[in-house]
């Protein structure tokens, strides 16, 4: 702890303004600001001509293909998050017990698909899924199947699609719960009789539950918000909301729905990822102090 | 080097039994054709320091390694392949590992549920290993309420809850302060005593290891240097290596001149004869307490080991004198002499003899690392 | 544990394999020879593809964009990181906590809504005072910078913390000023930490997309988006192999950033630093 004189609390602000000053004008108040425009009447041009209205957020219940875009948002965001967390599971739990070494480089291997971005990895997807795809191709000219395959454009496969992306998410949060955790307690379960999977589901997984919540909570909102892998993989069919969000703005040019919705898809999303790690909080965490 | 192992008066079927264990990792040999047997109820102390292989042993006959070669049987039955939830030892780990999740009495009945024992049996079970290590008001706390003595208290009772075989601790003293580790050390001994409880204690402090074992077994660098009671490792220890942990701070190197055995050390080889005492010995050992200051004169076909010395430090203990004095034929060398109060004394700079008797003298022989070692 | 775990070992290699399937699949296609997607490719393997990728105006003028922005990006993230990391250190400890959630927020609002609020923000700014805020590198590259900062500050945070105290405090008693000190002692210690926050913050702007959808001035696009685009149209061997091209610069920037400052090290344990 050092003692702060006025000397070096004038030189900490003085560091701190140019990074504090971008975030105010660049973000704080742009968001603020957005709230406001998003009640704004739509003028000519698309963007708000001022006045109040609910309208915007009153379309988002009322309108049945709006409405119906946001639920399937957050439904297939669930679903990609339960089947993130499946797969991440056994993963994590190998890297973290691996030997060093070997753990550094499943690291970088699992990051690699992150830092590449989600738009050269939906890239990749649709050259193997799509039906002029490699596993269309391959599965008709072996006689497989007699027409391309369709298997594109279906929530079933957004959401396999979006969980792989999301894996290293979960796999990084919950992987640094793992290790701090350690396992001697799993070791002291065993030793007393509980099976592998035993030891870990009643002992390390309670332990670990604030990694999987934080975890599963980021790739929720990762998944709500995703743009390239609904767009490049859903198509027309399945309608999510980011890029619903791009072409009200862009196509429709109606700049206060837009932002509307926007603000709703966040707010929901901050509510849902509230609630669920009270909940989780209340039911795992009773003996952390 | 071959040890006079099995004691005849043992039955071991029902111990533990560990036969020519090695185990290496990537290049490296940590253990070196380890055997021993523990008979039932009796705790057998692995003792050594850090990277001796103690804690690797512990971790085989866990079961949570495997080892390149070699058998482990426990109660008669071969456990080499079992995994360790099916073999019948609980570890008291040094950090205690309880589930932190749980109360402590959760905690102490986690192997009896794991082990499908009904509800009512259980609670019983565990009231009474609650009562056994003196922790019955901790029952519905966790372990983040409690002080280092009681974890340590209640990992014991979540260990033996289990009625294991085989009780396995590794260093379960370590984190707690000298006054506390003096107390429970012995509790656990009581206890262990009292149930007849097969142990396997590692711990790297020879006065730990002394006071509870029954038999103990001293490791260097993954060789099983010596092995015996607490008794016998005292009073002869066989190396060099297991004498230095016995405490034996005179310990000097010695070899074969002309047809007598001298003391040498820093290569010259002009030193005291000492009176031939075992094959290939190497060392010559003698505690501080073993040794006199005389400045009378000797008759020459004595047979102590008689040293010229000359002193260079002196402290006053109380009950005793600790001299510090270097050899006069074997420069470079020094040893210490503790003389009680009330015999003749010396001031540094003087020239004395320093008398060891046979009875004090340790014949000692090379460790188990050294190269001379035939497998 | 260092028992076999054959059953855990696979089903992670399986998953593995199939969550990096992209990869190869697009390497594979960047060195077709012919322009669509035909499996086996009919007409054999050339690298022809990536020569002609300078002549693909959208694309390659997408990549330029891209790493003339990340760099710039890197720049100032980067060095308003370290600045505030400093300023933290320095500051009152009470703030601390202030500031690290100030600076972690831009984190919390995806980045879709961010690049909407900032358009409309400088798009009325610009309205009040007569001038054209959007569509430009500047406005652009505070987006960039917006979304990267969190990152290097808590990298920078991460080293300054591991910075002595004692070392700063010799360097003054040996007359040295403070700023002298800051160049001359305490940068040079925090280079593995600066240099990650700098490539981190690089490799997030480079593959970056979302915030970048309604900053970007038409025909001025960031590579993300120009890929977006023309994967509208057609998929084919040009964009794969601009594609990998991304990829190799990711590759290169980590293996380097490994060899340098043991970049890997710091995510054995996780993020949360």
């Amino acid at each position: 702890m050092k003692k702060t004189s006025s000397h070096s609390r004038l030189y900490s602000w003085l560091l701190l303004g140019p990074g504090v000053l971008l975030l105010t004008v660049m973000l704080i108040i742009p968001m603020l600001g957005v709230l406001p425009f998003s009640f704004g009447e739509r003028t000519s041009s698309g963007f708000s001509g001022g006045g109040f209205s609910f309208d915007n957020y009153v379309r988002l219940f009322t309108d049945e293909y709006l409405r119906g875009v946001i639920i399937r948002t957050f439904v297939i965001a669930a679903v990609t998050t339960l089947l993130a967390l499946i797969l991440a599971m056994p993963m994590t739990y190998f890297i973290s017990r691996s030997k060093p070494r070997l753990k550094g480089f499943l690291m970088i291997l699992i990051l690699f698909p992150l830092l590449a971005g989600g738009v050269v990895q939906s890239i990749g997807w649709v050259a193997i899924l799509s039906s002029s795809g490699i596993i269309s191709q391959w599965l008709q000219s072996s006689g497989v199947i007699d027409r391309p395959l369709e298997i594109m454009q279906t929530p079933q496969t957004i959401i396999i699609i979006m969980a792989l992306i999301d894996l290293p998410m979960i796999v990084l949060a919950i992987q640094s719960s793992m290790d701090s955790v350690g396992d001697s307690t799993e070791r002291a379960a065993q030793s007393l009789g509980a099976s592998k999977f035993r030891a870990f589901w009643t002992v390390t997984m309670p332990q670990i539950m604030p990694g999987i919540v934080a975890g599963t909570s980021l790739a929720f909102v990762l998944t709500v918000n995703a743009y390239p892998t609904p767009v490049l993989i859903g198509g027309s069919q399945v309608r999510m909301a980011s890029p619903e969000i791009y072409s009200i703005v862009t196509r429709d040019g109606d700049w206060t729905q837009g932002t509307a919705m926007a603000l709703i898809v966040v707010a929901l999303s901050f509510v849902i990822v509230g609630v669920y790690a009270k909940l989780m909080s209340q039911r795992f965490d009773k003996w952390r102090r | 080097m071959k040890d006079e192992m099995t004691r005849p008066e043992q039955d071991h079927s029902d111990g533990l039994s560990l036969r020519n264990l090695r185990k290496s990792y990537g290049g490296n040999v940590v253990l070196h054709d380890l055997s021993l047997e523990v008979g039932r109820g009796k705790l057998l102390s692995l003792l050594g320091p850090s990277g001796c292989g103690k804690t690797t042993t512990l971790n085989l006959i866990a079961g949570f390694a495997g080892m390149d070669s070699g058998e482990i049987h426990l109660g008669g039955k071969d456990i080499t392949a079992d995994p360790p939830n099916r073999r019948d030892t609980a570890i008291v780990f040094q950090n205690y590992a309880l589930f932190p999740h749980m109360t402590v009495i959760d905690n102490v009945g986690y192997g009896l549920k794991a082990q499908k024992m009904p509800g009512k049996a259980t609670a019983a079970r565990v009231t009474k290993m609650l009562e056994l290590l003196d922790i019955g008001a901790l029952g519905k706390r966790y372990p983040g309420e409690l002080s280092g003595g009681q974890q340590q208290r209640v990992s014991l009772a979540r260990a033996i809850a289990v009625h294991p075989s085989l009780l396995l601790l590794d260093e379960p003293l370590s984190n707690l302060d000298t006054k506390l580790r003096q107390e429970i050390r012995l509790e656990i001994r009581k206890l262990q005593q009292e149930l007849e409880q097969t142990a396997v204690f590692v711990t790297h402090d020879q006065e730990e290891a002394l006071v509870i074992s029954d038999y103990i077994a001293v490791l260097n660098k993954g060789w099983l240097e010596q092995h015996g009671t607490p008794q016998e490792l005292w009073e002869q220890p066989r190396t060099a290596y297991v004498a230095d942990f016995m405490g034996v701070e005179n310990i000097l190197e010695v070899s074969e001149v002309d047809g007598q055995l001298r003391i040498t050390g820093n290569g010259r080889n002009a030193g005291a004869v000492v009176p031939l005492q075992a094959k290939e010995q190497t060392h010559v050992g003698f505690r501080p307490s073993n040794a006199r200051i005389s400045k009378a004169n000797l008759d020459s076909a004595s047979p102590a080991l008689v040293l010229e010395a000359t002193i260079t430090g002196s402290a006053y203990m109380g009950t005793s004198y600790r001299y510090s004095c270097d050899l006069q034929r074997s420069s470079g060398l020094s040893i210490q002499v503790e003389q009680p109060v009330g015999e003749v004394q010396a001031s540094p700079g003087d020239t004395v003899k320093v008398i060891v008797y046979p009875a004090g003298l340790l014949p000692l022989v090379a460790s188990a690392t050294a190269p001379s070692h035939a497998a | 544990m260092k028992t076999q775990r054959p059953l855990l070992g696979a089903i992670t290699l399986l998953v593995f394999v199939i969550s990096l399937l992209p990869v190869p699949v697009l390497i594979w296609m960047s060195l077709f020879n012919q322009s669509y997607l035909v499996v086996p490719p009919v007409g054999g393997y050339t690298l022809d593809w990536y020569f002609q990728l300078p002549m693909q105006r959208e694309l390659f003028g997408g990549l330029t964009y891209s790493l003339n922005l990340a760099a710039w990006t890197a720049v100032f993230s980067t060095v308003l990181g370290v600045l505030a990391a400093f300023g933290v250190r320095l500051g009152a400890v009470k703030r601390s906590g202030l500031v690290e959630n100030l600076m972690t927020l831009p984190l919390t609002v995806p980045n879709i809504v961010l690049s909407m609020a900032l358009y409309i923000f400088l798009f009325r700014l610009g309205d009040m005072i007569g001038l054209s805020l959007i569509g430009n590198f500047y406005s652009l590259l505070a987006g960039h910078v917006l979304i990267t900062l969190p990152w290097t500050f808590r990298l920078a945070s991460a080293g300054v913390l591991g910075l002595s105290e004692d070392l700063e405090r010799a360097s003054l008693d040996l007359g040295r000023g403070r700023l002298q000190t800051f160049f001359r002692v305490s940068l040079p210690l925090l280079k593995p930490a600066v240099f990650s926050s700098a490539m981190l913050a690089f490799i997030f702007s480079f593959g970056n997309l979302e915030i970048s959808l309604f900053l970007v001035a038409p025909g001025e696009t960031t590579l993300p988006v120009a890929m977006m685009q023309y994967v509208e149209t057609r998929l084919d061997p040009t964009v794969a192999a601009m594609a990998v091209v991304q990829l190799t610069l990711i590759v290169v920037l980590l293996a380097l950033a490994n060899k340098l400052f043991g970049f890997g090290r710091t995510f054995t344990g996780g993020l949360k630093q």
